[in-house]
């Protein structure tokens, strides 16, 4: 019962599969091969260290050789539809199986890989022969394809969905594929001196966790600038014309607490693809931060309170249409304001749940209607805050049963946090944060977290105070074994 | 107005306010006050004007106003009722004697003055310890005007109308001075600027300048000729100086219209200014004007609106000319609900912050703020 995307797999192989802990288990997976040879079997584990080998099956023999196919999914896969089929009359060996993430299939014997994308299932490929959108680093492929007999290191795997290449994702041979961080050099921009918005704080959150040694730059992805047809599917045609293009009325200017300038679009737009990226890593990886991310105040047709471009809802809509049928995703937003362009952007949508807690009299006065709404009072310590977020996110998830949770881990409900009106410490958003990511990561839904708001004139203190989320998923990464 | 179209006005100021003020504050008192005065470099004291039944309170400002440098490790910020009295009266005017814990206030209707102390660390009761009762010379409506010397020693200025001006020793009422005077003018604004000279304004525009220490008669400075429309009444305000002789005054009238004189020339206008506020129905305790302590020739003006208007009179020629505003606090007309228009009734220029301000409306609201000069074209 609670685990039914498992659907399709052996039972032993689904409990052997705990969610949270070490995701392969060589005993089962031999269980159901029992005709893999153990050095091959040794092999790809080896090879796929560092990813969650989901399962290991042998294909066929065909003349005596042997290809070896690697599922390699992420363990938070959403729906497992279709059990295996072997197409054994074809020569090739080639295996196919529909996941909703995606696998990649090797055969050595027959220099073709396959790819496969969401949901769908494909018949072998040449991929030399079809030049997919990101055809970088051609010599990995090569150097793999030359070999006959040995699986060599795979030093990329492509992701191909079907609608667009996001990333190429670096497979490491040694254990330390830690947390990936989402970062981009452009997620500032000049703004006017002594502006209230402290955007100096995202290179200086990335630049204390590398000076602290919690990650290293290894660990750091970099997203794409995000394309005005993936900010389309949120916000409206004419206000994207005119906040690319520079024709944004003073007065909707105003509101947004920002003037325009083409540093800003692209900042906004580069955070938006942050956050996209760090959804779609998650949903492979299980656990990702962004540097920056938390534009919840933009609605379709409008910016405000210093958001232009809502990332949490581009990012929710692009991890919900690339695969079929729809994911379902939670946004948990944590920052002491509403999510309220949040909540109206996905207030007729079933398949995304938003959960906001936040203090009744901080901005905005007039609220949304998210899913769940909690508004707490001026001056709420950390104990409180916390049983607050302890009655409400269990339950959310073992209802609403999300296939991603994007986590909004605004800094601002800080006692010194200048905008903010409530009274946690440091402590108390470390034990936040990890509660959420705990919580969710155990029952196996993978999570995206942005740094959401903070607002100080210590640039310093408010980054370390952002990085209390990377430093508290760090130590999730550790425990989770993931 | 809507619930909702109220709430996004507010929530449009909030983030407009983000960008035009360096700090502010707000507070809510349960009944408006017309008077704010220093006790500290922290604390004001404020106090109803109903009938009957007032409470005089001394607030201390929120801490993170005042830790520059350290914004981020102060979270104080709140007002906090420090010491707290009742009174039978309204208060109409309320001083501080500096250096001292001593209270004057004056009701608006009695010539009578009570006395207060404020109370030290023991206690947070304002006691009222005595009164300086008085007779007035002829029958007047309005109030007294009180003005203390910056010396710390029990004395109180105080008188409604230009001959009945006195100094009085506050523990035994005896009189000290009395301002040599014939004509009845009803005062609009009392003043010391110095230890011992003083200003008395009327409202009808004339201003006497005297010094306590000599029984000679006052220097008397006419109002300016009224330029704009003519005027029903004046106040008035003078910049404290190393030389109290060579004061700047300025006079507002009725009808907004401001003048900047120079004592040491005091018939001629230096600066003039006509002020672009809706005057119908305003009376001369409803307004106040008040020079900067630390920013010279900038001035506030409250009381036509909700809004406290600051200039910088500098810019202001002897020709009658629109003035435009150096800054504009609007918080107290965006804050009050539709249904009643608050107006301001009081403000006060901190003593040594340069830019800080407090102000007190109709609706009971208390803002202090400190706001961003974007004059010289810095953003």
């Amino acid at each position: 019962m609670t685990t039914p995307r498992y659907r399709g797999f052996s039972p032993a192989l689904a409990k052997s599969n705990r969610m949270g802990g070490v995701l392969w288990s060589a005993a089962a997976a031999d269980s159901f091969l029992p005709v893999v040879p153990p050095s091959v079997l040794a092999l790809a584990k080896r090879c796929w260290a560092g990813i969650h080998v989901f399962h290991v099956s042998l294909l066929c023999r065909t003349k005596g050789r042997v290809g070896l196919s690697v599922f390699v999914a992420a363990r938070f896969v959403g729906q497992c539809t279709a059990p295996i089929r072997k197409i054994p009359s074809i020569p090739q060996m080639f295996c196919v199986i529909t996941y909703s993430l995606y696998t990649l299939t090797v055969s050595p014997s027959d220099e073709r890989v396959v790819t496969v994308g969401r949901g769908q299932h494909h018949s072998n490929t040449d991929i030399r022969q079809q030049p997919g959108p990101q055809q970088k680093k051609p010599s990995a492929h090569e150097q793999l394809l030359s070999k006959q007999t040995d699986i060599h290191v795979i030093n990329s795997l492509y992701c191909v969905t079907e609608r667009q290449c996001f990333h190429e994702e670096t497979v490491r041979r040694d254990d330390s594929s830690g947390l990936p961080v989402i970062h981009h050099r452009h997620y500032v921009c000049d703004l006017p001196p002594k502006h209230r918005f402290p955007i100096d704080k995202f290179p200086r959150v990335l630049h204390f966790l590398i000076q602290d040694q919690v990650i290293t730059h290894k660990q750091v992805w970099v997203p794409e600038i995000a394309s005005t047809e993936l900010l389309s599917c949120v916000h409206t045609e004419e206000y994207l014309d005119n906040f690319i293009h520079g024709k944004t009325s003073e007065k909707d200017q105003r509101r947004t607490g920002f003037s325009w300038s083409e540093g800003l679009v692209r900042r906004c737009r580069y955070e938006t693809g942050g956050t996209v990226l760090a959804a779609n890593v998650a949903l492979q990886r299980g656990l990702t931060c962004s540097t920056a991310g938390g534009t919840h105040h933009a609605f379709p047709s409008y910016g405000s309170g210093f958001c232009l471009l809502n990332d949490l809802a581009v990012a929710a809509k692009s991890v919900m249409n690339n695969s079929s049928p729809k994911r379902k995703v939670l946004i948990v937003d944590l920052d002491v304001h509403q999510g309220d362009g949040t909540a109206f952007i996905f207030k007729d949508e079933p398949c995304v749940f938003t959960f906001s807690v936040h203090c009744g009299k901080n901005f905005p006065l007039r609220k949304q209607q998210s899913d769940l709404d909690v508004s707490v009072e001026d001056g709420l310590e950390d104990k409180e805050y916390l049983s607050i977020v302890e009655a409400h996110l269990p339950w959310v998830l073992d209802t609403f049963h999300p296939d991603l949770v994007l986590y909004d881990a605004g800094v601002d409900p800080h006692r010194d946090d200048e905008l903010g009106r409530l009274h946690l410490t440091d402590q108390g958003l470390r034990e936040r944060d990890l509660y959420v990511m705990r919580t969710a990561v155990s029952r196996g839904v993978p999570v995206a977290a942005v740094i959401g708001g903070g607002y100080s004139r210590d640039i310093d203190k408010l980054a370390l105070r952002h990085s209390i989320v990377h430093r508290a998923a760090t130590q999730v990464w550790r425990e989770c074994g993931l | 107005m809507e619930e909702s179209e109220f709430e996004d006005i507010l929530d449009d100021w909030f983030i407009e306010s983000l960008k035009t003020y360096k700090d502010l504050h707000v507070y809510q008192l349960e009944h408006p006050t017309q008077v704010i005065e220093w006790t500290s470099g922290k604390t004001v004291c404020v106090a109803g004007c109903r009938p009957s039944k007032n409470e005089i309170l001394e607030l201390r400002l929120p801490l993170k106003l005042f830790a520059d440098e350290n914004k981020g490790l102060c979270a104080e910020r709140d007002f906090k009722v420090v010491h707290g009295g009742f009174t039978d009266v309204p208060v109409h005017c309320l001083r501080h004697i500096p250096g001292t814990r001593c209270l004057v206030t004056s009701d608006g209707v009695s010539a009578h003055l009570q006395v207060w102390d404020l109370g030290g660390d023991d206690s947070d009761v304002i006691r009222r310890t005595g009164s300086v009762s008085r007779r007035r010379r002829s029958h007047t409506e309005g109030g007294t005007r009180i003005a203390a010397p910056p010396t710390s020693l029990p004395q109180i200025l105080h008188g409604a109308q230009s001959c009945d001006v006195r100094l009085s020793q506050l523990t035994s009422g005896q009189t000290l001075y009395d301002l040599e005077c014939d004509s009845a003018d009803p005062l609009s604004s009392l003043l010391f600027l110095s230890g011992d000279v003083f200003l008395a304004g009327c409202s009808n525009g004339n201003i006497y300048f005297a010094d306590t220490r000599t029984s000679a008669a006052p220097q008397l400075s006419p109002p300016p000729a009224s330029l704009g429309e003519s005027a029903l009444w004046w106040t008035a305000d003078a910049s404290a100086g190393p030389d109290p002789y060579s004061s700047r005054v300025v006079r507002l009238s009725s009808s907004a219209e401001v003048v900047v004189t120079d004592m040491r020339n005091p018939g001629v206008a230096v600066g003039r200014a006509q002020l672009d506020v809706a005057t119908r129905g305003c009376s001369l305790d409803d307004v106040t004007l008040s020079w900067s302590p630390v920013l010279k020739d900038c001035l506030a003006v409250s009381g036509f609106s909700g809004n406290v208007l600051v200039f910088n009179s500098s810019l202001w020629g002897a020709e009658l000319q629109e003035a435009r505003p150096l800054f504009e606090h609007r918080g107290h007309t965006v804050s009050s609900s539709a249904r009643s228009d608050a107006l301001v009734t009081s403000h006060v220029w901190h003593p040594d912050r340069a830019r800080t301000l407090l102000s007190a409306a109709s609706d009971g609201s208390v803002h202090v703020w400190d706001w961003v000069d974007h004059s010289d074209g810095a953003t």
